[in-house]
C-alpha cells in the first residue's frame, strides 16, 4: 500500500498513467453534450394505483447558441446542469444565469488535442461542433 | 506519524505551509500530459476526450483530473446524482482518502511528516456573520485566499494556476490562468452553525435509497436535503473554479473538504465509528459497500472501512 510519506510526481505519474486506479468500474458514455441544445428528462412514479410519466423537455440556447451540457429534471422537481454536480435549483432560469456566470464567456483555445489524439474521432469525424469558447 | 489539522484562520504557520504547497504543487510538473490523460480516461468513459492545447500537467492537475472522472463513474443501480464520490454513503470515506493523498503530497513538499491540511470552519467565520461580512472577512484576505470574487491573482495564491476546467462542452485543457471566483452571486450567504448541528444529530449515517433524496447525516453533510446547503452551498457559493466538477481547481475546495470530514468525524463520536450500507445490504449500490474498494487515480485505494478510524493519519484540534 503507497503511505505516508507522499509518493514522488514520478511514482504519481507512473500509477496514473498505467490506468490501474480504473480497473473494474463502469462509466455512462461521456456526455459531450447536445449540439442542438435540448435535453429530456422523465419522471416515472406511482400514485394510487396509477403510473404517472411526466417527460420534460429544455431546448435552450445563449445568444443563439445552443447550450450542450444537459439539464436534467430531479425528482424533486429541481433542474440540474450536468457541469455544475452541487446546485439544482427550482428554475432553469437560474441554471441559466449560472451557466453564464461561469462556464459561457470563455476565451477561444486552440483544441491541439483533435489533431494528436488517435484513439478517439476527431471533432470532425464525430458529431459534435467544438468551438472552444463562446466568445 | 499522525498529523493535526487545525483551522486556517487560527494558524498561520499552517496556512502558509498550505497555501505554499498549493501553488508548488500547480507548477510541479509531471510527465502526465493532456494528451496521454486523455487517454487513460478514455479507456474507461465510453467516447471520451479532452479538448484543448497539450502540455504537461502538474501534480495538482492529476487531483483535479482524479476528482473530475469520479464522477463520471456509475454505480450499480444507478440514481440521479450517484456516482463513484458523490450522491451516495461513499461520499464522506471517500474524500476522506482523496485528502488523504493531498495531505500526503503536502507533507512531501514541507518536508514535514506531521503536516495536516487546515480547514475552514465556514460557518462560524462565515455564514453566522452578516452577509456583507462573508465577502470579505479572512479567508478571502490577500494574507489568505486572495479575493472572493474575479481573478485570483493577489496574496499567496497568486502564482497557483489553472490548466484543466471543465465548460459546457466539456473536459478542456488551457493555458495557464489564474484561480477564478464569483462569490455570493449564486447564492447570498454560507451555512450556519444552527445547519450543522443538525447533521450532527441526525441518528444514522446513511439510509435506503442510498441517494441524494434521503434524510441522513451523509446527506445532510453533502448538503442535496433542501439543498444547496453545507458542502453544496459551499461550492455554489464560492462560485468560479469552485463550481464544475473540477472544483479543486481552487485550494478552497480542500478546506471545506477538511471541514465536512471534520464534522463527521464529530458525528462519529456520540454515533459510533459506524457506516452503512455493509456489504451484503440489499440495493446497495456497488461502490459505495463498507468493503468496496474506493475509485483511486493517485496511490492504492481504500475502502471506507480502512478510513473509518484516521487516528493513524491525522487529528483535529478542534471538533463542532
Amino acid at each position: 500500500m503507497h503511505e505516508v510519506p507522499g509518493d514522488s510526481p514520478e511514482a504519481l505519474a507512473s500509477y496514473f498513467l498505467s490506468g490501474e486506479g480504473l480497473t473494474g468500474v463502469e462509466a455512462q458514455p461521456h456526455d459531450h453534450g447536445a449540439a442542438d441544445g435540448v435535453s429530456s428528462s422523465v419522471r416515472e412514479f406511482e400514485y394510487r394505483n396509477h403510473l404517472a410519466r411526466i417527460e420534460t423537455t429544455y431546448r435552450v440556447t445563449i445568444d443563439g447558441e445552443p447550450l450542450r451540457g444537459r439539464l436534467e429534471v430531479l425528482p424533486s422537481g429541481a433542474v440540474h446542469y450536468h457541469r455544475f454536480p452541487q446546485y439544482a435549483p427550482a428554475s432553469a432560469v437560474d441554471v441559466v444565469k449560472a451557466v453564464i456566470d461561469t462556464v459561457w464567456d470563455k476565451p477561444q483555445v486552440p483544441d491541439e488535442l483533435a489533431t494528436i489524439d488517435h484513439e478517439h474521432p476527431a471533432p470532425s469525424e464525430g458529431t459534435h461542433d467544438h468551438p472552444g469558447g463562446h466568445s | 506519524m499522525s498529523a493535526v489539522r487545525t483551522d486556517i484562520l487560527a494558524d498561520a504557520t499552517g496556512a502558509k505551509r498550505f497555501l505554499d504547497a498549493a501553488v508548488g504543487l500547480s507548477t510541479e510538473l509531471t510527465t502526465v500530459t493532456t494528451q496521454s490523460a486523455s487517454q487513460v480516461l478514455a479507456r474507461t468513459i465510453p467516447g471520451f476526450r479532452m479538448r484543448g492545447i497539450n502540455q504537461r500537467l502538474a501534480v495538482w492537475d492529476l487531483f483535479v483530473i482524479w476528482h473530475w472522472a469520479a464522477m463520471q463513474l456509475s454505480t450499480s443501480p444507478p440514481a440521479t446524482m450517484r456516482n463513484l464520490a458523490h450522491g451516495g454513503p461513499v461520499f464522506l470515506p471517500w474524500h476522506r482518502m482523496y485528502l488523504l493523498r493531498m495531505q500526503q503530497q503536502l507533507q512531501r513538499l514541507s518536508g514535514q511528516a506531521d503536516a495536516g491540511l487546515p480547514y475552514w470552519d465556514w460557518a462560524v467565520a462565515g455564514g453566522d456573520l452578516p452577509a456583507a461580512q462573508q465577502l470579505t472577512r479572512a479567508p478571502w484576505t490577500d494574507t489568505v485566499l486572495g479575493p472572493s470574487r474575479g481573478a485570483v491573482t493577489t496574496g499567496p495564491l497568486a502564482d497557483h494556476v489553472v490548466r484543466i476546467e471543465e465548460r459546457d462542452d466539456g473536459l478542456w485543457s488551457v493555458p495557464p490562468r489564474p484561480i477564478q471566483r464569483n462569490a455570493a452571486v449564486i447564492v447570498p450567504t454560507l451555512p450556519r452553525s444552527t445547519q450543522v448541528r443538525a447533521a450532527l444529530n441526525s441518528p444514522v449515517y446513511d439510509r435506503a435509497s442510498w441517494d441524494i433524496g434521503v434524510s441522513s447525516h451523509r446527506n445532510l453533510a453533502e448538503g442535496w436535503h433542501n439543498g444547496p446547503q453545507l458542502h453544496n452551498r459551499v461550492h455554489v457559493w464560492v462560485g468560479g473554479d469552485m463550481l464544475p466538477g473540477t472544483s479543486p481547481n481552487d485550494p478552497v475546495f480542500f478546506l471545506n473538504h477538511c471541514n465536512i470530514d471534520r464534522i463527521w468525524e464529530s458525528w462519529m463520536g456520540p454515533h459510533g465509528r459506524t457506516y452503512l450500507p455493509t456489504d451484503n445490504q440489499p440495493g446497495a449500490p456497488s461502490g459505495h459497500r463498507l468493503n468496496d474498494a474506493m475509485v483511486a487515480l493517485l496511490g492504492q485505494s481504500l475502502t471506507p472501512a480502512q478510513v473509518l478510524d484516521p487516528s493513524q493519519w491525522y487529528a483535529y484540534d478542534r471538533l463542532p
